[in-house]
């Protein structure tokens, strides 16, 4: 793995800024949350003190409190939403949002029981009564005093007051529409009751499939605490009738006394101990705050959004159907109506904003009463929290954009400096053996820059060291050359002077000797920096590559003689750019080497290839094998590959020597093992 | 009268030496060890031949500078370098500068001795007739052996007395193929392949100046030089 990579990995954990940020927000958001479930739970509490302080409010009769029981035949009715029309027909009513156990609806009509709605409105009792009748007969306009007329379809409405007062009327019409409505004696409906007059009941008849619906209303007070319905066919038999059963209502002196106590986009709710909706008050708007942040609408759906969405699952309940507008069934009023107080989240539903909902009981006394519900939009907190992580994520997403970043561009950059660096490192011997290139970046003040620096300091020794040791011939040639010039001039001086005794004589010519030969190891040792010298001075001119080669190997066979030349040239001429003395002085060196390692009367086969692009000039020998260990090395200065047996001397320039003239004429030198092993070949290949 | 011989060489032994060679074959010798000292002693009289040393003690380049102070006082005076270093470009200023020969310290004092007395010669025939015997003409090339001349289409070439040596081996015998060893023989020098390279380059080039055609001198590669016939 790349540094540059790794510190791209490293840089990534910037992406725990935001992580911290949602913890902290996370935070954040359930302190907010329990704020305002405690605010709520508060007002909560208030109102149902207020609420308790007026207990008649709450119930019209004991009974309603302690026996009522809608499986029982016991009716309730709920303050409803809005007016219904009179008009016979029951659409506008509304439906418990979930089934209501004693609560009828349309479909589960029985013809031996009617079905009865009852709601309230403002001041007045809605009723709507649906019954099974084979046929319908109508009064007549005009019914005699007596009441003996030829008898009619009718429903008798009966109540009864808390003080067992009960009052019936008699309710027909002479054709669909308006009722015939008259207070009647029970037991005789038939015969209306005179004092009573009017009946404050109003209403409309309606014929259905199967009977008829009758639709009325009137002031509340006019029904009593229970109530029962009666179907009468024209002989004035029952047809169909519900048992007395009490009668339970909502209480528009409550709804308005919520209207007045309950805050500003507060919903408040009053349900009885059995969960019965008796007053609901206030509305919840849902919320549109102006946010700089387009997409985060509580109603708004956005690809930015559902990503919020999907990373911070809310706490909130899904919605459930309470069976509004008869009651309220479900958390958290089911633990109020039992006396615990609690608080809950609820999602968005049904057109209505997600609210938070607190519940608590009303008490009056030891006693229960109820449980006040009190509901709030909580959007305006979900939105704080997400505008505040929008922010957050938005911010740390710049920043771990700008981090990774300029890691990466420091990465970028240190890596280079290190490549730069190591690059410098391996190409600073030079292939001859020099230390040329000079180290970069070693005037940074960093770490990177003091690595420079003593790579810079080594390689300044090295090449210091290598300088002394390619020079140290000729110097040391320089340098020996006066005290042997002494030496030698003195012998010659000694053997001018008066005849030497014979003994004398050939100790001087041995000196001499000796010193003749120290003085060739000296011109030697000077060789491969004459060579470089000539080479700087040497002009390129255009010669025969083919020619010089022949030449050279009539002239090979006469001074190699311990050897079989052999040469092999193609005839066409190979011209090229350069200088023939040179190229004569490398096979010099290629054939004394050659003709050193192969045995005498050995082939030393010096031949030319031309192709298209290169000159192959070889010399092959039989002989030892390249000692593996140098085989790279062999062209490099003072490399040598013989051992130090030798009787002339090895500074192991010879081969250096080719590659300088090699590299003259661009070209490229290189030793290898004949492919049967028996000698070596040495090629050298000049572009053409 | 004998021909006095001044040798400016830092290395007492050497100097020695070579003093005691020269006075053995008669010549008068005075020997100096620094520049200064030499030079003093040059401007009250010239000496009839100059064996310097590159190198004198603390001035690396000392020889060059008296060279070139000698050559100022006369254009004739033969003027030999006797170094150790033997790099060409040491050589080829040297020559440059007006020696007339150049010469490393490997040089047996027998070779020396023959050098310098060539010098002599070279000086006393100018001023006697040319004698023919010892006049080689090779087309343009006019060698006079006597007076150690050359020229080439009647301008004097100027050459070395190893240049000289060179040239004459290989025009004695046109066409004979010279290895490197009988040139180095006919100049009395031992000198080591390149360097007989570089002074054949020389030569052509000298050659060159007069005549930019100039291509008698052969290289037979691995062989030798020899002079072809125009």
């Amino acid at each position: 793995m790349s540094l540059r990579a790794k510190l791209v990995l490293l840089s990534l954990l910037t992406l725990l800024l935001p992580w911290a940020g949602w913890r902290y927000a996370s935070e954040m958001e359930s302190t907010l949350r329990r704020g305002q479930e405690q605010a709520l739970l508060t007002t909560a509490e208030v109102l149902s003190r207020v609420v308790a302080s007026e207990p008649e409010l709450l119930y019209r009769t004991r009974e309603a409190r302690e026996l009522f029981d809608p499986t029982h035949g016991d009716l309730f009715a709920p303050l409803l939403p809005m007016q219904p029309l009179v008009d016979g027909f029951a659409d506008e009513w509304p439906a418990p949002a979930r089934p209501v156990p004693g609560v009828q609806s349309s479909d589960q009509q029985s013809p031996s029981q009617p079905l009865i709605k009852l709601g309230v409105h403002d001041r007045s009792m809605h009723m709507y009564v649906e019954v099974a009748a084979p046929a319908v007969v109508y009064d007549l306009p005009h019914t005699d005093e007596t009441g003996r007329g030829p008898g009619a379809t009718r429903l008798i409405v009966l109540t009864r007051d808390e003080f067992e007062h009960e009052r019936a009327w008699s309710i027909s019409a002479v054709a669909p529409g308006p009722l015939l409505v008259h207070p009647c004696e029970i037991g005789a409906p038939w015969r209306p009751l005179t004092e009573d007059a009017p009946a404050r009941l109003t209403g409309v008849w309606r014929e259905t499939a199967h009977g008829y619906a009758i639709e009325l209303k009137g002031p509340v007070n006019l029904f009593g605490a229970q109530l029962s319905v009666h179907a009468l066919d024209p002989q004035n038999n029952v047809q169909s009738q519900t048992g007395l059963g009490w009668l339970h209502t909502g209480s528009e002196l409550l709804r308005q006394r919520l209207e007045q106590y309950a805050p500003n986009d507060i919903r408040a709710s009053v349900v009885d101990v059995n969960g019965w909706l008796l007053a609901r008050a206030g509305s919840i708007r849902a919320n549109t705050p102006q946010t700089s942040y387009p997409g985060l609408r509580e109603d708004s759906e956005g690809f930015v959004r559902s990503v919020y969405r999907m990373l911070f699952a809310r706490k909130q309940t899904p919605v459930q159907p309470y069976g509004l507008p008869y009651g309220m069934w479900g958390p958290p009023v089911d633990e109020a109506r039992n006396g615990r107080t609690r608080a809950i989240w609820f999602e968005e539903a049904g057109g209505e904003p997600s609210i938070v909902r607190a519940a608590v009981p009303v008490r009056y006394g030891e006693r229960n009463l109820g449980a006040l519900v009190i509901e709030q939009p909580g959007e305006q907190l979900a939105l704080v929290r997400e505008v505040a992580l929008t922010r957050l994520l938005n911010m740390t997403f710049v920043a771990t954009v700008f981090t990774v970043l300029v890691t990466l561009v420091f990465a970028a950059r240190l890596s280079h400096r290190i490549r730069r660096l190591s690059r410098a490192a391996s190409t600073a011997l030079t292939p001859e053996g020099r230390i040329e290139a000079s180290i970069p970046g070693t005037s940074a003040a960093d770490e990177l820059g003091a690595l420079a620096r003593s790579y810079d300091m080594l390689l300044n020794r090295v090449k210091e060291y290598t300088n002394y040791l390619q020079t140290l011939g000729s110097k040391l040639s320089h340098e020996l050359r006066t005290p042997l010039t002494i030496v030698s001039s003195s012998l010659e001086n000694l053997a001018s002077e008066a005849p030497l005794p014979q003994a004398a004589q050939d100790y001087v010519t041995r000196a001499r000797e000796g010193a003749h030969r120290a003085h060739a190891i000296l011109t030697a040792m000077s060789e491969a920096t004459r060579v470089e010298q000539s080479i700087e001075h040497t002009e390129r001119t255009k010669f025969d590559v083919s020619e010089v080669l022949r030449n050279i190997g009539e002239a090979y066979r006469a001074s190699f003689h311990r050897h079989r030349v052999e040469v092999e040239v193609a005839d066409p001429p190979c011209w090229a750019l350069g200088s023939p003395e040179l190229m004569a002085q490398m096979l010099d060196k290629l054939m004394d080497n050659a003709a050193d390692f192969a045995p005498p009367g050995a082939p030393v086969t010096l031949s030319l290839e031309c192709d298209a692009r290169t000159y192959r000039i070889s010399v092959r020998n039989e002989g030892p094998l390249l000692p593996p260990q140098i085989n790279d090395r062999l062209f490099e200065s003072l490399v040598s590959g013989r051992g130090s047996q030798a009787e002339k001397p090895h500074l192991g320039l010879g081969l250096y020597i080719v590659r300088l003239i090699a590299d003259f004429h661009h070209g490229t030198v290189a030793a290898a093992n004949l492919p049967d092993e028996t000698g070596v070949i040495v090629t050298v290949e000049l572009p053409r | 009268m004998k021909k006095v011989i001044a040798i400016v060489e830092d290395e007492p032994a050497i100097r020695d030496n070579y003093a005691a060679a020269f006075q053995r074959h008669g010549y008068a010798v005075r020997a100096y060890g620094a520049r200064k000292e030499a030079l003093e002693a040059f401007r009250l009289r010239l000496p009839d031949l100059a064996v310097i040393d590159v190198g004198l003690r603390d001035e690396p380049e000392g020889g060059f500078e008296l060279c070139r102070d000698l050559r100022s006082m006369s254009a004739e005076l033969p003027i030999i370098f006797l170094t150790a270093r033997d790099s060409e470009l040491d050589a080829v200023s040297g020559l440059r500068l007006g020696a007339d020969d150049y010469l490393t310290k490997d040089l047996s004092l027998t070779h020396l001795l023959a050098r310098v007395m060539a010098l002599f010669r070279r000086i006393d025939a100018l001023t006697q007739p040319s004698n023919r015997d010892q006049i080689i003409a090779r087309g343009p090339l006019l060698i006079d052996a006597a007076r150690l001349n050359a020229s080439w289409r009647e301008k004097p070439l100027g050459l070395t007395l190893t240049e000289f040596w060179i040239v004459h081996a290989l025009a004695k015998n046109p066409g004979h193929v010279k290895n490197r060893q009988q040139l180095m023989d006919a100049a009395n020098v031992v000198l080591d392949d390149n360097t007989i390279t570089s002074h054949v380059k020389r030569i052509r080039r000298k050659f060159q100046a007069i005549d930019a055609a100039f291509d008698n001198i052969e290289t037979m590669y691995g062989m030798g030089y020899r002079w072809k016939e125009g």
